[in-house]
């Protein structure tokens, strides 16, 4: 006789799966939805932010790639022209490969100096040995290399790209205004770049000059901005790296891929924070999907039971809920992506302009890569909310069959075990504390997202101890102050914390982000301000008309810089020079001012070197510097080191004078004497000046008067004080709007889960409501009863979240950031704003209680009462 | 008549907070196939819980349950379920029929467990639903059935898949006299056209004297068994 008790039969998943799985979807459409809109609004923010980051980096990247083209070795001055003559030293390079020299501008349209095209100078007719590019002429017809020749000669000719010609309705032929510098100069549009190549570079805002016209009308007769080599033998090209390193120790010498990894790297601080902003949402997505199965299986105990009778293993049982969790986590993902998608353009154009304003002013390309480039976070994101379903999975195997058909076990079962969760919560807290002491990793602050992760999860494991704490201190003074539907709605509450808790973790945890960040965000912005403030003294800002938009690249004349010294009303000039230069293998800015004005006149905010003005008038005339507190972060500065910097003359040894604030940029700057880096690095050029004017002269008229006195054909772009300010502070809100979309998409996601907790847990306690209507409460006793349960969740919530949210902002100011960005953040908090922020959320919690309450409306009668 | 449950010397004990309760204490007993047994005592004597530990839902603290000759204490949960699953059919007090189910989608439930194709689960959910007279009602879903139907589904469900020992907790417990009669006659019948062992827990003298056997409890203990005289 074949024995009872061996193991050979196998259910039929499929039909079982059927009845019980989309049954249950159709009873419980809500919390279906609700639950897959969830999941779905954290997976798109993530995909949205990631395939916006991979845009940006793959638009920088073709940019550069197609500008470099086939060019291997590149040896280029870093903002200081190299000679001409260099081309005659290097001249026996040309034996190992083709060596082509480069000129480059910036200019730009006179009828949108916002916007700026760059202009490559080149000789065009070797050029497209190294460079991809189809020159087009009237008609869109290519031009011959003899129709070319003929062209080159033209000292304005341009080559514009024909996306932006047609832009802005430009033909061959056409004669066409550009700020040059501080000159407005006429160029005529000889040719078009053909929509490939070179002429997509940029998102179509680069151009092409023959390299002669190019050092006419920029300037730079004489000069040349780089050299490129393209070299076939590595080897060759290697050793020929090597000798340009030593015989030219200022200049840059690298390979032009490399410029593309070096983006990377530059981005990679700014990247990163904004994926791990966006795992937040994934994460209270994650806790949404948990909160939602354990419902599921909370309201399934007893057919778990009946199943678990009739002979369905515990293994089985857990399967049916991973399987039936899977299907929601795919659904949602893949809504997810669907979403993500259509969001991404949105987000590359608040992302891109970030970029362009504080790291890259290289206009991007609005094309995003294939959905296939956010795989691996798709994947993550789905491994989380996977792994969030598996307590509920598991917890249904320890349920035995006789005892789960007995109502409130699940609840008595939690309860037991509340401990266990208090403790994973301190410990996780106590991780959160180790991990935010280590260091960064790889440059990046990845122990202090893992703090933050801990810190997030520690509060959702602590809610239900906390609300047990909160009873128990202020239990007995809510019963005799609160109404009756207040105490029971409380009561309510804590009777089933298994679920309830999850709900307010999951709103604790957003509450905690917005917090954290308005705080983070309201600190830096109000530093910037009072650094602005106590930064920006002079009274107008002058740059060359060219330089409008994107970097100072262009210079003033000589002439306008002389014109300036007579205009009425103006005391002092201060000169600015500012470039890049590579310094310990990274690009860092050197800001040459006059020194001896800004001493007089202006000030820095010194973190280290003791008073501003003594510490300033040691720069006059001397080789010291100051190093902005990012650099000095980063590269291990101090006052009273000496740094080596690498000028015309050869390596010269500067002192640090001290090490002063400065968000202007994190990757640092090396503030010196105009006069002497004009010694040192042989350049006198100057981007910009900020004029001092004399008391009683109002700066709207002496813009008028300079506008009116500059030599004709000069144009500038002259900024007063406040409009400076308020410029440096909408890039600075710009920055950030994106932060904000992400919170509100947390909070979304965090109300979805009060609802769905809400109407599942009054689904649950039909009985009871009903019983308390026959017991002589009215319906809208009930319906506030409900309300004041999400009042209540949405009080904790906030007051939890409130608290935790402190906690995570002194992580975000004093590790995330520094290990990020290098800045030192003032604490502030933003009053007004989080008052109004907290408020809503309240208002939307009570919302969410709308709809149960509407579901204990229409509940049942009596007669369903009739069960054990 | 052929042993097919012998049970010795049987324990439950369950932790309550700083005591212990003592559920079931020695007991000793055994059925035949095909007997009809009952379990009569007052509320909380430990019928229930001997009935589950019968059923392999819960594991004794002591003692020993042997089932056509093969030992159910000390088995894991996989070798239970397969019991369950093919030797039990459970039937309890308030139905426990699955609300979102139709009547024959609860019936077939336990062949579709066995890994039977949907087809024949219908086809022979279909035919014990004749047998106990609901033929006629097989889309209702439970809500609309009255109690004494619900239960009626609920015995073809512990009855289709053909068990060797029906298990009843209190089966008339939520009908009216007349319908629970009804469900007695019923278990009868379809039991014994199956050759199928039923072991009723009971508290009401009635119910305990429509079996062929009493098994008297109290306290967790056995006080005493008894042909039922007709």
């Amino acid at each position: 006789m074949e024995s009872t008790l061996s193991v050979n039969n196998k259910p039929n998943f499929k039909e079982i799966f059927w009845r019980f799985t989309f049954r249950h979807i159709q009873n419980e459409p809500a919390r279906f939805i609700f639950t897959l809109l969830g999941i779905a609004l954290g997976i798109a923010l993530m995909v949205a932010i990631r395939l916006a980051n991979g845009a940006a980096i793959s638009s920088f990247q073709d940019s550069i790639d197609l500008m470099a083209g086939k060019a291997n070795l590149s040896l280029s001055s870093m903002g200081v022209p190299l000679p001409e003559t260099i081309m005659k030293d290097l001249v026996d390079t040309r034996w190992l490969g083709q060596l082509l020299p480069v000129v480059e501008g910036k200019m730009a349209p006179e009828d949108n100096p916002k916007e700026f095209i760059t202009v490559l100078g080149v000789d065009l007719l070797k050029d497209g040995e190294a460079r991809d590019f189809q020159v087009l002429g009237a008609q869109d017809k290519a031009l011959t290399g003899a129709e070319l020749l003929k062209l080159l000669p033209q000292p304005d000719g341009v080559f514009l790209s024909q996306k932006y010609a047609e832009a802005k309705g430009l033909a061959v032929g056409q004669k066409v205004h550009f700020f040059i510098n501080d000159q407005v100069q006429t160029l005529t549009l000889v040719g078009l770049l053909q929509n490939s190549g070179v002429g997509r570079a940029m998102d179509g805002t680069l151009a092409l000059m023959d390299i002669a016209a190019a050092q006419k009308v920029f300037g730079k007769i004489g000069k040349l901005d780089r050299l490129d080599w393209i070299i076939p033998q590595e080897a060759d090209r290697k050793n020929l790296e090597a000798q340009l390193q030593k015989l030219y120790p200022s200049y840059k010498v690298e390979r032009p891929a490399r410029r593309g990894e070096q983006v990377e790297k530059m981005l990679a601080a700014f990247r990163a924070n904004l994926l791990a902003l966006s795992l937040v949402s994934v994460l209270v997505g994650a806790f949404l999907v948990y909160n939602s199965m354990s419902i599921a299986v909370v309201r399934r105990v007893e057919e778990i039971g009946i199943l678990r009778t009739l002979g369905v293993t515990q293994k089985q049982i857990i399967q049916w809920v991973m399987a039936e969790s899977f299907l929601l986590a795919l659904a949602g993902v893949l809504l997810g992506i669907i979403f993500g998608k259509l969001l991404a353009y949105d987000v590359l154009k608040v992302v891109g302009k970030t970029i362009q304003n504080l790291y890259l002013p290289i206009p991007l390309e609005q094309r995003l890569p294939s959905v296939v480039h956010a795989g691996g976070w798709i994947l993550l994101g789905l491994v989380l909310i996977l792994a969030a379903t598996i307590p509920s999975a598991l917890s249904t195997a320890n349920i035995e069959p006789g005892l789960s058909v007995r109502k409130g076990y699940t609840v008595v079962l939690f309860e037991r075990r509340m401990w266990m969760f208090t403790l994973a919560g301190l410990t996780a807290w106590a991780l959160a504390v180790l991990l935010s002491l280590l260091p960064p990793l790889a440059g990046l602050p990845w122990f202090g997202f893992g703090s933050a992760f801990c810190l997030l999860i520690g509060l959702v494991l602590l809610a239900p101890g906390f609300l047990s704490f909160f009873n128990s201190v202020f239990g007995k003074v809510l019963r005799l102050i609160l109404p009756s539907e207040g105490y029971l709605a409380f009561r309510n509450l804590l009777s089933d914390l298994s679920r309830s808790s999850v709900a307010l973790g999951a709103l604790v945890m957003a509450v905690a982000l917005m917090v954290s960040v308005a705080i983070m965000v309201g600190s830096f912005r109000q530093t910037v301000v009072l650094w602005l403030g106590q930064t920006l003294k002079a009274d107008l800002y002058v740059r060359p008309a060219a330089d409008r938009g994107g970097p100072m690249e262009s210079t003033l004349d000589p002439q306008t810089l002389k014109a300036f010294n007579q205009i009425p009303g103006v005391k002092y000039s201060e000169k600015l020079r500012t470039l890049s230069i590579p310094w310990d293998g990274t690009d860092v800015t050197i800001s040459a001012i006059d020194m001896n004005v800004l001493a007089n006149n202006g000030t820095v905010v010194l973190k280290s070197g003791g008073d501003a003005e003594a510490a300033l008038k040691l720069l006059v005339g001397q080789r010291n510097l100051l190093v902005s507190e990012p650099l000095a972060l980063k590269h291990q500065i101090k006052t009273g080191d000496w740094i080596i910097l690498v000028s015309a003359t050869g390596p010269v040894s500067i002192r640090v004078q001290g090490v002063y604030y400065d968000y202007s940029n994190d990757h640092g700057t090396f503030m010196m004497d105009r006069a002497v880096y004009a010694s040192l690095f042989k350049d006198d050029s100057v981007n910009g000046t900020a004029l001092y004017l004399q008391p009683g002269f109002e700066p709207d008229s002496v813009i008028q008067d300079i506008l009116k006195r500059l030599p004709s054909g000069t144009k500038v772009f002259i900024q007063s004080n406040a409009a400076l300010k308020n410029g440096a502070l909408k890039v600075f809100d710009q920055t950030f709007a994106i932060t904000y979309g992400m919170e509100a998409i947390a909070l979304i996601v965090a109300v979805l889960g009060i609802l769905t907790t809400l109407t599942s847990l009054i689904l649950e306690r039909r009985e009871e409501i009903v019983i308390l209507r026959y017991i002589g409460a009215r319906r809208n006793q009930v319906t506030q009863m409900i309300l004041w349960e999400a009042g209540w969740i949405g009080l904790l919530g906030n007051l939890m979240g409130f608290l935790a949210g402190l906690v995570l902002a002194l992580l975000l100011i004093n590790v995330i950031n520094v290990q990020s960005f290098g800045w030192t953040i003032q604490w502030h908090m933003p009053g007004t704003f989080l008052s109004f922020a907290l408020g809503l959320v309240f208002v939307a919690t009570l919302a969410a209680g709308y709809y149960p309450a509407r579901v204990a409306d229409s509940l049942p009668s009596m007669r369903e009462v009739t069960k054990e | 008549m052929a042993l097919l449950v012998d049970v010795k010397n049987l324990s439950k004990i369950y932790p309550a907070g700083s005591e212990n309760v003592q559920a079931v204490r020695g007991v000793n007993f055994h059925v035949d196939e095909g007997q009809i047994t009952s379990l009569m005592g007052p509320s909380g004597c430990g019928k229930s819980t001997l009935l589950h530990l019968l059923g392999g839902m819960q594991s004794p603290t002591s003692g020993e349950i042997w089932v056509s000759g093969e030992a159910l204490h000390g088995r894991g949960d996989e070798a239970l379920s397969q019991y369950r699953q093919s030797t039990i059919g459970f039937v309890f007090q308030f139905f426990h029929l699955l609300p979102h189910l139709d009547a024959v989608e609860n019936v077939e439930l336990p062949l579709l467990i066995q890994g039977m194709s949907a087809l024949e689960a219908r086809d022979k959910a279909r035919d014990l639903l004749n047998r106990v007279g609901l033929g006629n009602k097989e889309k209702r879903r439970p809500s609309q059935l009255s109690g004494g139907e619900q239960q009626r589904v609920a015995i073809a469900r512990a009855l289709v898949h053909g068990p060797k020992l029906l298990l009843a907790d209190e089966p008339t417990g939520n009908l009216d006299m007349a319908n629970g009669k009804a469900i007695l006659d019923l278990i009868r019948k379809v039991s014994s056209q199956q050759n199928c062992a039923v072991l009723m827990a009971t508290h009401s003298r009635e119910a305990a004297e429509w079996g062929d056997m009493v098994i008297m409890m109290r306290d967790g203990q056995v006080h005493g068994i008894y042909p039922v005289r007709k």
